[in-house]
């Protein structure tokens, strides 16, 4: 796996989710993302995903979903 | 702005349903949003518009609106959406505001604002997902919890994506102070807008949305986004909020400046709750951040504060949920309940009930007053001793509340219902503004009370109100938060910031008023400029601002005949000097309050009434809303 989530670090806000599909498809919609994320209301875990639509930001000078992760949960290493 | 100046962010729909006829429709939110731009301000222009000011709250005609911003589901702190309605305690304008994640779903849904009318004849659900909107039968779901509601959705829709707002057993039993719940923790809370959603006989609301909201200008876009981002970053308190939450940051030092400012202490008796009770609620060994396990963000937020607590002992073990805020901490002093397990039980109950926690708080203060005097005895209350600091007692209040079991039922009425029928003076400290309860504080931080007290929305400290010393207000800003001279103008500054906030969708906590404090207005133009394309200006917003709240004001002007007098603080915080504390002696001092009321009013175009003037509506572009006003003879000419 070339992207690493920090658990402990990530708040289950989905920036990662919009900025990826902005960089595939130039618009927000967090359906059309590579990453997934999922929030458990009942127990307040945060699950993830990454499928194979993933191309790591290329031709972007760095990948969005670490660029703007507010909390420093992701890392891609391409 | 002309609808077809908007060339990205709208999802594109306002969807109408008629839960009497079940006629389901929707038509182009362009139109509104080129004079509107989103959120709250559509949704006040569709209540004066739609709704004539004899409908009461709990008529079938009565409108509950559901706004996302116009930013919401796109930028940083985008995740919020206005509800709107008529208000259960004022009969004016109700409103309240809810993060999480569901408006960025209805937005991607397609739907940018979700209008309800009518009254459905036994419980339904509406379940939204894309272009498909059904009303559903609800019967299953009746009589359940918040919680139970979600998981049972979930379940029956076989998606554990799909976004709940719903109500409790408080909001079907029509509760006055009833909220609707949103991701099983964040809170429509204010207005009773729970209330009204019970009196449409409408559970939830179930949305799922996998489409797309276009941006304008990509590159306009990108720059924006990474100035908000940087700012929020170079915040001081972003960090410190993301790992404890905002409450877990500043009251975990019992010696914190904002102690001695912002706490009521039982029922209004004084305004200084003492150092060893603050320690024992929130220290971090044994308060309530000793029991807080994660820090959890609302949808595309990078100052993620809330909490999920779990109890591991004591009689409360087992309890675990999101939720612990600084209106708990208001709740708790309000009551004198230092006991943090209790206190965490009680706010979660609340939510799992779908009950207001101002609400809940502030009729239980009162309670407990009339408990200390002698108007209520154990035998009204079915053994509760209503004492203050008894945490436990507090738990089996909420739930009387919720359900209206025996005294609950006198709660569940508001403050000045239950007040006149108690009687023996209870009125004097049934503490309440335009007749919703209130936790708030008035004696001590002028501006704060300020806000409070002429909030157009029936009190809440969201239109306006600030502390000074940095933490709220125009950033750098220092003032004494209880001198009276230069107030109304920081407090109408932060009340037109919180209009284009609910507007834009963007939660206070990333923007202007508190927490991370880290984007201005300047940031949300370049933001909206991005996205749809426009060219506003901060200083277009600014005035966009005084128009979403003349609508308010408009409103309350034809639906109420709310004036001064409904603007002061309630009675006891004018007649009872702070008891003690570095504040000791503080009230608001009628004549100078006046004063200070007076100059609000100059600054905002009312009159000494408060009553709008035909200059101000006219320089706003409201000919329209001074003419019916004028025709209601409520308009200051
Ligand atoms: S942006 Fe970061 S914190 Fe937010 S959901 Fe993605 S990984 Fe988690
Ligand atoms: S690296 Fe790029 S494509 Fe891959 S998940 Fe992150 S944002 Fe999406
Ligand atoms: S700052 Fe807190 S309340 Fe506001 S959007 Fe972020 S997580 Fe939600």
């Amino acid at each position: 796996m070339k992207i690493k989530r920090n658990a402990e670090r990530c708040h289950g806000c989905r920036s990662c989710e919009i900025m990826c599909s902005f960089h595939h498809h130039g618009c927000i919609s967090p359906a059309a993302s590579s990453i997934s994320i999922k929030r458990e209301n009942a127990t307040g875990r945060v699950f993830w995903s990454v499928d194979a639509t993933c191309d790591l930001c290329k031709g972007e000078k760095e990948p969005w979903c670490e660029r703007f992760c507010a909390y420093g949960a992701l890392k891609v290493a391409r | 702005m002309r609808a077809d100046d908007i060339k990205g962010g709208l999802a594109g729909r306002i969807l109408r349903v008629d839960l009497s006829t079940g006629e389901i429709r929707s038509d182009a939110t362009a139109p509104y949003a080129s004079q509107w731009i989103g959120g709250r301000a559509i949704n006040s222009r569709i209540l004066l518009d739609e709704m004539r000011p004899e409908t009461r709250w709990s008529d079938p005609e009565n409108l509950l609106i559901f706004g996302a911003g116009a930013l919401t589901g796109i930028a940083p702190g985008g995740s919020r959406t206005s509800v709107d309605t008529k208000n259960v305690f004022s009969g004016g304008k109700g409103s309240a505001n809810v993060g999480g994640h569901f408006g960025p779903e209805l937005r991607y849904a397609g739907y940018d604002h979700l209008v309800v009318s009518g009254r459905a004849d036994a419980p339904v659900y509406l379940w939204i997902s894309n272009d498909r909107v059904e009303i559903r039968d609800a019967r299953f779901l009746w009589g359940k919890t918040t919680y139970e509601t979600e998981a049972l959705l979930h379940d029956a829709l076989g998606d554990d994506m799909v976004r709940v707002a719903c109500i409790g057993p408080a909001g079907e039993r029509q509760v006055l102070g009833s909220l609707i719940l949103v991701d099983r923790a964040k809170a429509a809370g204010g207005s009773g807008v729970g209330c009204v959603m019970g009196s449409k006989n409408l559970k939830a609301v179930a949305v799922r949305g996998t489409g797309r909201l276009g941006i304008a200008r990509p590159d306009a876009f990108t720059d924006a986004m990474a100035t908000a981002m940087r700012k929020v970053k170079e915040s001081p308190t972003t960090v410190p909020m993301q790992e404890k939450t905002l409450s877990g940051v500043a009251y975990v030092d019992p010696h914190n400046p904002s102690w001695d400012l912002l706490f009521v202490a039982r029922n209004g008796q004084d305004d200084y709750w003492e150092i060893e009770k603050r320690k024992q609620l929130m220290n971090p060994a044994t308060g309530a951040p000793r029991f807080r396990r994660k820090v959890l963000a609302c949808f595309n937020c990078p100052a993620g504060c809330m909490p999920f607590s779990e109890i591991d002992e004591g009689a409360y073990k087992g309890v675990s949920g999101e939720g612990f805020w600084v209106n708990t901490i208001m709740s708790a002093t309000m009551l004198d309940i230092a006991d943090p397990e209790a206190m965490i039980t009680a706010w979660l109950l609340m939510n799992e009930l779908g009950l207001d926690g101002d609400f809940a708080a502030g009729m239980s203060a009162w309670a407990y007053e009339c408990f200390e005097k002698g108007l209520l005895t154990e035998k009204d209350t079915d053994g509760l001793a209503l004492r203050w600091g008894n945490g436990d007692a507090l738990v089996g209040l909420v739930r009387k509340i919720a359900y209206r079991e025996g005294v609950g039922d006198l709660l569940a009425r508001g403050p000045v219902e239950a007040a006149r029928q108690l009687g023996g003076g209870s009125d004097y400290f049934a503490i309440n503004v335009k007749g919703q309860p209130s936790i708030e504080p008035f004696r001590i931080p002028k501006g704060w009370g300020l806000g409070v007290a002429t909030s157009p929305v029936a009190g809440r400290h969201l239109r306006g109100s600030l502390l000074g010393s940095g933490r709220f207000g125009p950033r750098g800003s220092v003032f004494e938060p209880q001198t009276y001279e230069d107030k109304p103008g920081y407090v109408f500054w932060q009340a037109l910031t919180k209009e284009i906030e609910d507007i834009t969708g963007i939660c206070i906590y990333v923007g202007t008023w508190s927490g991370a404090h880290a984007l201005e207005v300047s940031d949300y133009a370049a933001l909206l400029n991005g996205v749809m394309g426009t060219d506003v200006s901060e200083a277009e917003l600014m005035r966009l601002g005084k128009r979403s709240r003349a609508l308010e004001k408009t409103f309350n002007g034809l639906h109420t005949d709310m004036g001064r007098e409904d603007d002061l603080p309630p009675r006891r915080y004018r007649e009872e000097p702070v008891k003690s504390g570095p504040y000791k002696g503080e009230r608001c001092e009628p004549e100078k309050w006046g004063r200070m009321l007076d100059a609000f009013y100059e600054i905002q175009g009312l009159d000494s009434e408060g009553r709008l003037r035909r200059a101000t509506l006219d320089a706003l572009d409201m000919a329209d809303e001074a003419e019916k006003l004028a025709e209601a003879g409520k308009l200051a000419e």
